[in-house]
Formats: structure tokens, sequence, C-alpha cells
């Protein structure tokens, strides 16, 4: 493996803020027991953001830039001035690594942020898309200047028969990149799929899960049993929780646990930070995440 | 027999209703006319049904929300016809979704249109009020989509004047560019406050739990005189990815808008005054008039002809 997964630093567990609306970041930043780092959405261009970017830096936080408009997967490339715009987002704001949903984003028509297709739509899950997986990836690496991880994104239904972590496991593997898992969106694969993860976790280079997600969503029900969507003002589900403490055990090199909260109030924000951190420090495989937990702990 | 089809397959899953319902009671028949093969078809067969439909449901809902902001008084009033909401979510297939996404708020606005002119209201009169105020809507989604294009495109933004010509009443005037002019019912702040009881970005929540009662819809309508509402599209962020448009608007009196049929690029104010008075309207009339052109020239909704034209629409201005 030649990404420097080992040079990265250990954040900790950390929350997903909209940097503008409430709970407000700083805020949480300076509770006791709140986040060690904050992970934002945003637009490409930093300008919009840098000023409340600044105030959470000031706080003591680092950030964790995590937008919606890049094309991990599919026939319709990246342009290059949206990739220029996140390389001096990224390091305007000092992103340790730049991590997003492997979901597309845009279709053919052109560029933008996911909400143009009200959001993600998820991957073809077989060898054809594996390939220009593989491809997407490579050409955001090739001009965002840190290590690049994917994410599962969350799915009400799976299209494509090769299993997630197979998919997942092999782009990491051929792009040489990091993962970030969302126990939610496996949570959703499950259902959508009638698949365990687990059955191919053999398949995932587990040394290359750098950040676990954890948020709230909602159960619906389906004609063919539950359905998982991802809500995260809501409660976390305990399907989420148990696929948390299944997996830390299984992931030596985790650098940063974040409870993606926006919209939830800063006292529920609060008590599950704390309740995320006892699992770490009970579960995880990674020493220096438990460390650095434990010191806010 | 290509992915790409397969992709094809998949966006027209999620956004045609009717390839979805034929899907639901057989994946292959449904996907007869894509060139898959037997694996890609495959791919397709292991879907879970209710939970594309689930998917498709809430997409549309993300789609609407944020199509809301950009037809905030026109959704409402559709939410007040008996299944509004669903002839709302009816809007959001392929041919919406493969518009560009700079051009899709326009895009969606004439199907709007087309949709309100086909629908009966209380009254006649109600209907045509609604499609006034739609056409508004539509006109500032049209110019604000002309504004992002041409700047896109690597054009530039209309310079605001800041300061009235001396010699302003001889110039020839024309609509300024990316203006609409439209008369409305009523004062569009007005209406605004009637009948959105939330921020627009709000605003399509709150109609899927709460569509406008058709009785309100006509105790507004029967309120209130007519304005003509002219709005300008302005960017209020511009990248390379980004790009943020506002309107400014102003309201005039409508009997204000048949002077527009001589805002033409060749005809100043002092000859449509001059016409005017010949046809034998009082001075009063006359000073309303000249001030009226004045804030307008003020506001940059109206310009020197002198300047290059660019796109503008002008809704439903009377001839």
């Amino acid at each position: 493996m030649s990404t420097r997964i080992d040079v990265l630093p250990t954040l900790g567990v950390g929350a997903s803020l909209s940097l503008s609306a409430q709970p407000d970041p700083v805020a949480l930043v300076q509770a006791v027991g709140g986040p060690s780092f904050v992970e934002y959405a945003g637009r490409a261009d930093v300008e919009g953001v840098s000023v409340e970017v600044e105030r959470v830096r000031a706080a003591g936080a680092p950030v964790l830039f995590h937008p919606s408009y890049i094309n991990f997967c599919g026939s319709f490339p990246n342009d290059r001035y949206w990739l220029e715009a996140t390389a001096r987002h990224i390091e305007s704001v000092g992103s340790p690594w730049f991590a997003q949903d492997c979901a597309y984003c845009f279709w053919q028509e052109g560029p933008g942020y996911s909400t143009q297709l009200g959001y993600f739509i998820p991957p073809i899950l077989n060898q054809a898309s594996l390939d220009l997986a593989i491809q997407r990836v490579r050409e955001v690496q090739a001009i965002v200047p840190v290590v690049v991880a994917i994410e599962p994104p969350p799915m009400t239904f799976a299209v494509g028969k090769m299993p997630l972590f197979t998919f997942f496991g092999e782009v990491a593997r051929q792009a040489d990149c990091a993962i970030l898992l969302d126990m939610g969106h496996l949570v959703s694969y499950e259902m959508a799929s009638g698949h365990r993860v687990r059955e191919a976790l053999a398949d995932l280079p587990r040394e290359r899960v750098i950040e676990v997600h954890i948020a709230g969503g909602r159960l619906e029900a389906g004609s063919k049993g539950s359905i998982y969507v991802d809500s995260h003002e809501r409660d976390i589900q305990e399907p989420t929780w148990r696929m948390l403490e299944d997996l830390l055990p299984e992931l030596p090199n985790v650098k940063a646990v974040c409870f993606e909260c926006e919209g939830v109030k800063e006292k529920k924000v609060l008590t599950t930070l704390r309740r995320l951190r006892e699992v770490v420090c009970r579960r995880s495989a990674s020493p220096a995440l438990i460390s650095r937990t434990q010191i806010v702990q | 027999m290509s992915f790409a089809e397969q992709e094809r397959a998949l966006f027209d899953l999620l956004f045609d209703s009717e390839l979805r319902e034929r899907f639901q009671k057989s994946s292959s028949a449904a996907l007869r006319d894509y060139a898959l093969d037997e694996n890609e078809r495959a791919d397709f067969s292991i879907i879970r049904a209710d939970g594309l439909a689930l998917d498709a449901y809430l997409r549309a809902d993300f789609v609407l929300s944020h199509l809301c902001r950009s037809f905030p008084l026109t959704f409402t009033l559709i939410s007040s016809l008996h299944g509004g909401l669903d002839l709302l979510r009816g809007l959001i297939d392929t041919r919406t979704m493969r518009t560009r996404p700079d051009e899709r708020a326009a895009e969606f606005g004439t199907h709007l249109r087309d949709l309100l002119a086909s629908k009966s209201f209380g009254s006649a009169l109600e209907k045509t009020k609604a499609v006034a105020i739609t056409e508004a809507e539509l006109g500032m989604a049209m110019t604000a989509s002309a504004l992002r294009q041409t700047l896109a495109a690597g054009g530039t933004e209309p310079a605001v004047v800041s300061e009235l010509n001396a010699d302003w009443l001889n110039q020839p005037i024309q609509m300024a560019s990316y203006v609409s002019a439209t008369v409305i019912p009523r004062s569009y702040p007005e209406l605004k406050q009637a009948l959105c009881p939330c921020a627009d970005t709000e605003l399509w929540a709150h109609l899927s739990n709460t569509p406008l009662p058709a009785s309100k819809r006509s105790v507004v309508f029967a309120q209130g005189e007519p304005r003509l509402l002219l709005a300008q599209a302005r960017v209020t962020r511009r990248s390379a990815c980004d790009m943020t448009t506002e309107h400014i608007t102003m309201e005039l009196s409508d009997g204000f808008a048949p002077l527009f049929a001589h805002v033409n690029g060749a005809t100043s104010v002092a000859e449509i005054l001059a016409q005017m008075r010949k046809i034998g309207a009082p001075e009063g009339v006359l000073q309303g008039i000249e001030t009226g052109f004045r804030q307008l020239l003020e506001a940059g909704m109206v310009e020197s002809s002198y300047k290059p034209q660019a796109t503008s629409y002008k809704g439903n201005r009377p001839k």
C-alpha cells in the first residue's frame, strides 16, 4: 500500500455539522466532551466557508471537508475546474484527507452537487462499474493534494450482484485509496440487498479504512421488509450501533469516528459523543484512536 | 450491450414512473428496450422494487424542495388543487431531469405553466390570476437561467447603472438585460406574505403536510390591486463552479404595463410622453409616467438602447 495512511493524524471522535446552522460548531467544540474535529459539507469554493472554518479552527478543532459533488463512479468524468477548486479548498482549510461517498453526484448533463439529482445515486455493483470507479478515483487523486477516501453511499435499493465490500475493496486496492465506512449506509445496503456486509469482509482491505461515520436514520416498512433511510436529524438506529460494535474491532487504522449530526440538538450531540467514545475505547482495534479518545474522556 | 446502457436504465428507473411500474411487474420485460445482455439485465433483477419506489419518491421530494424556491407562489397555488402535490411530483420525470442543471428551473417552469393552464380553478378569473403568477415566476427563472448560461460561457455581467444620464428623457430606451415584466393580481410580497407562511427553503416540506386550502386562495385573490412586477436577475456569487443569482424587483401600477409596448429601443420617454399628450392624457398622468420611467431607469430595469441588448423575458406583457 503506497497511500500514506500511517502519516495521517488521528483525530479522535468528532462531529459533522452545518457551519452556518444550529448546533453551532464553535459552541460544541468549546463544550466539555465536544467534538475533537468538525467535518462539514459545502460548496467547492472555499471562499464561501472560510470565515466559519476559521472560527472552528481558532476554537481548536481541525476540520475535514466532505462535500457531495465528486463523481467517484460511473461514466461521467469530473470537471477539472471543480477538482482544482476542491484542491484549493482542501489546502486552504488543512483537511488532512478527502473523503466522499462513491456515488453519482451528477449525470451527463453537467457537473454539480448531488442535490440536483435529489441525492446520491448509488453505483452499479459490477465489474464494468468498478473499472470506471477506479478511473474516477484516479482522476481526483491526480489533482487533490491529500489522501482520497471513498465511502459506500446510502441505498434503499442495490443494483448489481457484486458484494459491496468486494466492489469497494477492489477499487481501493487498484486505485490505492483509503476507505470511509458509514455504519448506517452499511445497514442500508444489508436491507436493500439481503446480504450481510460481513459475508465479504475478507475482500475489504481493512487497513485502508481511515474514517467511520455514524448518523441517524429511520426504518420504512417496505413490502419486502424494512428499508433504511439516511436521516441525520433522527436518532441512531440500533442496527447501526450494532454495526459499529461489530466492525470497529476489524479496523486497525481508523483515525476518526464522526457523528453526522446536522440539525441535532446540542445536548443530544454531546450525549451521543459520550456513548461513541465509550464504544471506541471498548471496541476499536486502533490503539492511537483509543489514546486520542481517552484524552477527551 | 454496454455499461452506458445500464446507466441509462438506472437513471430512467429513478425518474420514469411508467417504466418503474412495468419494472415492478417484470424487470426483464421492462428493460427490453435497453441494449443489455443477460448478465447486465441480471444486475437489475435483484433490485428491491419497494426500495426503488421509495428512493424515487424521496428523490422527487428533494428535487421539488429545491425547485420550490424558484416557484414559491406557484407551488403553493398548485397545492390548493385536488391532488396538486401529486401533480407536482409527476413533473419530476426524465424530461425535467435530463435538462441541464442551469436550465432546469426554467424548463420545469414551462411544464408548471402548462399544467396550471390545463386545470380547473374555482373560476376562470382565479385561473387567469394563478397563471399570471406562474408567468411572473417563470420569467424570473428564465432570466436567471439566461444570465447563468451567459456567464458560464464566459460572458460578462451587465453593468449596473448608478446615475441617470442628464439627457435621459430624449434617449431611446429598451428593457435592460435579464429583466422580466409581468402583470400579477396583487403585489408579489403581499401574495408571499398571504400565501407562504415560511421561508422558501422550508416551503415544500410545509406544503407536503399542509397544502393551501382552496378557500384561502379565493380570499387572497379577491383582495388587492393588480401590479406590474419587474424583476432583474443579478449575480450574487460567481466562480467556475458556483454561481448564484438573485432578483432585484420593482412594482408599478398595472396601468403602466401598456406603455411597455413603446419600450422598443427606438422610442424615448419624451416621445412616449408626447404621444400620450396627443391623445389627451392629463398632466398628472404624464407626471406619473415620467416619474415611473425615471424610477425604472434608476433601478436598471430599463436602459438607454445605445448598449447591445441581451436576453430579456417579458412574461405576459400587454401588447
